[in-house]
């Protein structure tokens, strides 16, 4: 007998995520068709039902801040934007980390609204896979 | 409540997994003179000194907790610690969780007791940092998170912690002043540890100005970066007493683990995996966390050990930093938490840290902790914790 072997479906691995970034300047995740259960970056498997079973989501663009934190130390991939801001936000069930970019911190709450930028980058430097430019998503403060 | 009538017999009708004969640590702090391996002989040559009739050669297996080889440029800590306490060729091999590396190696030797493998099994913990500067320590530590968004996205550990902290503050009400206790008292504890890494009261002002690392985490919230290394020899507990006159016993052990990323649990200020670790090991040892004598938890930053009070069950949900507000976690206090005086103070050498809990946990039921000694003691908890919380072990030790 022979085994059926099959690799993850390519259209919802971390790959995926990153392709979807740099070329379309869109956050996307994964919903599972048979539980409902939302995840960002994807997964080739539901980690609730693991069914394979997936259709692809975009982040909505309207998030709210679940906690938040101004970092003065950091490694050196990072010492050049201290201090920053780092965040964990709600878009609609779906939560992700990310950078505050752009806000005075005295401004930022739990429960403020924020907004996902993106930027295409056309190349990647460094052995880490960072951008000479930071992340390539980030968000900021709604209205500002 | 069947089971609180059992107990009136005593810890005979507990279950005794596995015995620790004798447990040694190196000091903690920047030993530029020692490497790694040279710690952990260190702290091997104290255990060695409280044991009798135990040769090396009665060791049948090695578990070895190391966070991270970046700092030495050095795996194989399996072998290394093997060759260097000459203990070959006893099968030997790292244990990696991060933080947790060390309790994880002594939950293994646990297991391999249990099983019957081996009569007796050493476990080890070690870290050597401070050959590396700040910035590589805060690099080395973030391997840790989520890479994918959270170190894509500049989520360094003690802002990984510093987010659990805004979450608690902004739903309950503790406060930066509330984790000042924390640290106040470890550096307290820690004063009468003669091994420990810090020896410096602080103020509550010190606290408080102390330099932002990550807000609302202040250098005072953080443990200190450390070298150091602790080790446990555990045997099977019917023959323990050949050994020594006075082994205790672990009792109970719990295992979990969550999310490697923070961003995705419901509640980021709820470690959930000490509290299911902590549950595990209550029930195996049929304890309430009432009848616990002292604790030794993971205050990586200050904030956790308030976690912790809540996910230990000592207090309720949400109110972790009233317990610290009271005072009731001092030594003499309602349930003393790091006697030791924690990561905060005793020291934090990453993959060391789980055993060192075990070694103050050993020395206390023992009564021979000196200045720091809590009086009555008879169960003791170890919590250790690795990446966010994301694993997690708690072991319950008794005379």
């Amino acid at each position: 007998m022979q085994r059926h072997t099959s690799s993850p479906n390519e259209n919802f691995t971390i790959q995926s995520f990153f392709d979807a970034l740099r070329n379309q300047g869109i956050l996307i995740g994964a919903l599972c068709n048979r539980c409902g259960w939302k995840m960002l970056p994807p997964r080739p498997a539901c980690t609730k039902c693991f069914s394979t079973e997936l259709q692809r989501l975009q982040l909505p663009k309207s998030g709210k801040v679940i906690s938040f934190s101004e970092v003065h130390v950091s490694s050196d991939a990072f010492s050049r934007y201290v201090p920053y801001i780092v965040a964990i936000a709600d878009f609609d069930g779906i939560r992700i980390p990310g950078m505050i970019k752009n806000a005075n911190v005295k401004k930022v709450r739990v429960g403020a609204l924020v907004e996902v930028r993106t930027k295409a980058l056309s190349k990647i430097s460094g052995a880490d896979g960072l951008s000479q430019d930071g992340p390539e998503y980030w968000f900021e403060l709604a209205g500002e | 409540m069947e089971k609180k009538k059992d107990r009136k017999f005593g810890l005979g009708k507990l279950r005794k997994l596995a015995a620790v004969v004798a447990s040694g640590m190196s000091k903690i702090g920047r030993r530029p003179e020692l490497t790694g391996r040279e710690l952990v002989l260190e702290a091997f040559m104290e255990a060695l000194d409280f044991t009798r009739n135990l040769e090396r050669k009665d060791i049948g297996a090695i578990y070895v907790g190391s966070q991270s080889e970046t700092y030495e440029h050095q795996i194989m800590y399996g072998s290394l610690v093997a060759d260097w306490l000459g203990l070959l060729p006893s099968g030997s091999l790292r244990v990696e969780g991060c933080a947790a590396a060390g309790a994880l190696a002594f939950r293994q030797a646990v297991i391999d007791i249990m099983s019957g493998l081996h009569d007796v099994v050493l476990a080890c913990g070690v870290e050597k940092m401070s050959l590396r500067t700040t910035a590589e320590v805060t690099d080395a530590l973030m391997s840790a998170s989520e890479s994918t968004l959270e170190q894509y996205s500049g989520l360094t550990f003690p802002a990984i912690y510093a987010l659990m902290a805004t979450s608690h503050m902004a739903r309950y009400g503790s406060t930066e002043q509330d984790m000042a206790q924390i640290a106040i008292k470890n550096h307290e504890n820690a004063l009468m540890n003669p091994k420990a890494h810090i020896k410096k009261p602080i103020s509550e002002s010190e606290v408080l100005s102390s330099r932002v690392v990550a807000t609302p985490l202040k250098l005072y919230d953080c443990s200190p970066i450390s070298d150091g290394a602790a080790v446990a020899i555990l045997a099977n507990p019917e023959i323990a007493k050949h050994f020594t006159d006075s082994p205790t016993f672990v009792v109970g052990m719990g295992h979990e683990t969550d999310t490697i990323g923070l961003y995705e649990r419901e509640d980021v200020a709820w470690p959930a995996a000490v509290f299911g670790a902590c549950n595990e090991a209550y029930k195996m040892a049929g304890v309430e966390p009432t009848e616990i004598s002292f604790a030794e938890v993971h205050d990586c930053f200050t904030i956790n050990e308030i976690l912790a009070y809540e996910a230990c069950g000592f207090v309720e949900r949400g109110r972790g930093h009233l317990l610290a507000r009271q005072g009731e976690t001092k030594i003499g206090g309602k349930i003393p938490v790091n006697p030791s005086g924690g990561l905060k103070a005793r020291g934090h050498p990453v993959g060391a840290t789980g055993l060192c809990q075990i070694y103050e946990l050993h020395l206390q039921l023992l009564g021979e902790a000196g200045g720091r000694q809590v009086e009555n003691t008879k169960f003791a908890l170890a919590v250790n914790e690795g990446g966010s919380n994301a694993v997690a072990t708690a072991h319950i030790l008794s005379k």
